[in-house]
């Protein structure tokens, strides 16, 4: 077992190299702009494409023409354990059970596979930001949960698509979804509620706050307004003041 | 011993993850793996885990007569049609999609509340979008894009008082067979029966002697 372990752990510093791709943009969003989803999302939409994963597959629909939208491509992800997805630029990012798989968006709108970050099997959705993903790793309740799972939050550079590497990783107690907000990131705890962290240096992050007192299982940030999705609420939080992070609402389920 | 017994109660995918490792990744081009060295250490993981795992499934469960569940909510024939109904409680939440100050909640395997928060001091449900096997949602200028069970279905939005279908792509997930459990429930359920046609979502109830558990 400590050799499944080590073995591993041996996974997560291994990437993958994939053939070139063009690095032109996908066409510009001319029909409307599109809405924000939350980290456990499993459709999104970029530019005149709508990409979906299920368990195994990642498709793309064409939808330039909402009344006649056309599958385009179907792309088989072997490992059958897909979560999420999450967009950033040309990219996507999947969350699978095993680990993070970045996919780039060719002009035709076709994602090819450039690179995957490997962990030991957990429940864990990914967002990204700029030169950095964020990953959750749940072993609290997932089931499936490999050996050697734990409760973190990893936090992996992806200056270097082609090959992510983890710059540092953070003990949580049954992180669920997250969201990023320039350098602020928000972190649902399951039980434990919400934690806000200040990520401006990803080598050694800082709490801010801790919005606790419920469940959270996953957030949406809005440039200052914060949609929190629970078992029994939606909560919405005020964080324009990162120092003074409030609630202002909630939206009762049952009633 | 007692943890890799544990492991395959709890975790039936700790196979798959073990298979993983020895098979599926093999094909990948790790730089610096071979798989030589610790296949041999590992197949006796295999081997002995195997062991474990059958030694310790038929302690998994006992039958009850009498448990709480989930039990499949079948698909009526009419599955395919998207009703636009007057705002409804949130009971089982699934994902949620924000666009221009207003919310789309996921009534798991139901359909989508759409909820007015462009004063997000009061939130106001407006309707409930009926859509049989809902699972997820993204919305683009003023076009929705939602799974009906395995169908991709397209909305326009652009006025909520007629919101109305504008296309349909038929099986555009194909592997969508049923709507699977909630991602996390562990417990009993009923077996489903594909007879009895596509499963839109999962209710708890008082199940007798269930056959099925995860």
């Amino acid at each position: 077992m400590k050799q499944l372990l080590r073995f591993s752990f041996l996974l997560l510093a291994l990437a993958l190299l994939s053939q070139c791709t063009d690095l032109e943009t996908a066409s510009p969003d001319s029909a409307g702009t599109t809405g924000v989803g939350g980290s456990l999302a499993q459709f999104t939409i970029v530019g005149n494409f709508l990409y979906t994963v299920d368990a195994s597959n990642l498709r793309t629909f064409d939808i330039s023409k909402p009344d006649a939208p056309e599958l385009r491509h179907s792309t088989k992800i072997s490992s059958n354990d897909v979560e999420t997805i999450f967009p950033l630029n040309n990219w996507l990012f999947l969350g699978t059970q095993s680990g993070m798989l970045i996919y780039q968006l060719s002009a035709n709108g076709n994602p090819s596979f450039v690179s995957a970050y490997q962990h030991v099997v957990s429940c864990d959705p990914v967002v990204a930001n700029k030169e950095f993903a964020y990953v959750t790793l749940r072993a609290t309740g997932c089931r499936g949960a490999g050996f050697g799972a734990a409760d973190r939050l990893d936090i992996i550079s992806i200056a270097n698509i082609r090959q992510p590497q983890i710059i540092s990783s953070y003990f949580m107690r049954e992180p669920y979804g997250l969201g990023v907000d320039g350098t602020t990131l928000f972190v649902c705890d399951g039980r434990y509620g919400v934690r806000v962290f200040n990520v401006a240096n990803p080598s050694s992050i800082v709490e801010i706050a801790h919005l606790e007192g419920f469940t959270a299982y996953d957030v949406i940030p809005l440039r200052g307004l914060l949609l929190v999705i629970g078992p029994e609420n939606i909560y919405q939080y005020d964080y324009t003041d990162l120092q003074n992070i409030r609630q202002i609402s909630q939206i009762p389920f049952g009633v | 011993m007692l943890i890799s017994c544990y492991f395959f109660v709890y975790s039936p995918l700790f196979q798959r993850e073990l298979l993983h490792l020895f098979l599926k990744r093999r094909t990948f081009n790790y730089k610096s793996y071979s798989i030589m060295k610790t296949s041999p250490i590992l197949h006796g993981i295999w081997l002995l885990s195997l062991a474990f795992f059958t030694s310790c499934q038929p302690q998994l469960q006992e039958i009850p007569e009498q448990v709480m569940g989930l039990a499949p909510v079948y698909a009526t024939t009419d599955w395919r049609v998207i009703k636009v109904s007057d705002s409804r409680a949130i009971q089982k939440l699934g994902k949620m999609y924000y666009k221009d100050g207003y919310i789309f909640a996921g009534e798991r395997g139901q359909g989508i509340h759409i909820i007015d928060n462009r004063d997000p001091f009061n939130p106001r449900r407006l309707k409930f979008i009926e859509i049989a096997g809902n699972s997820d949602v993204a919305i683009k200028g003023n076009f929705l894009y939602a799974n009906n069970l395995f169908d991709l279905v397209v909305l326009d939005i652009s006025n909520l008082d007629q919101i109305r279908v504008v296309s349909r792509v038929e099986k555009a997930f194909p592997n969508i067979e049923a709507t699977p459990l909630p991602d996390n429930y562990t417990g009993f359920f009923e077996c489903t029966d594909p007879a009895r046609g596509v499963v839109s979502h999962w209710e708890e109830q008082l199940l007798k002697r269930p056959q099925c558990w995860r």
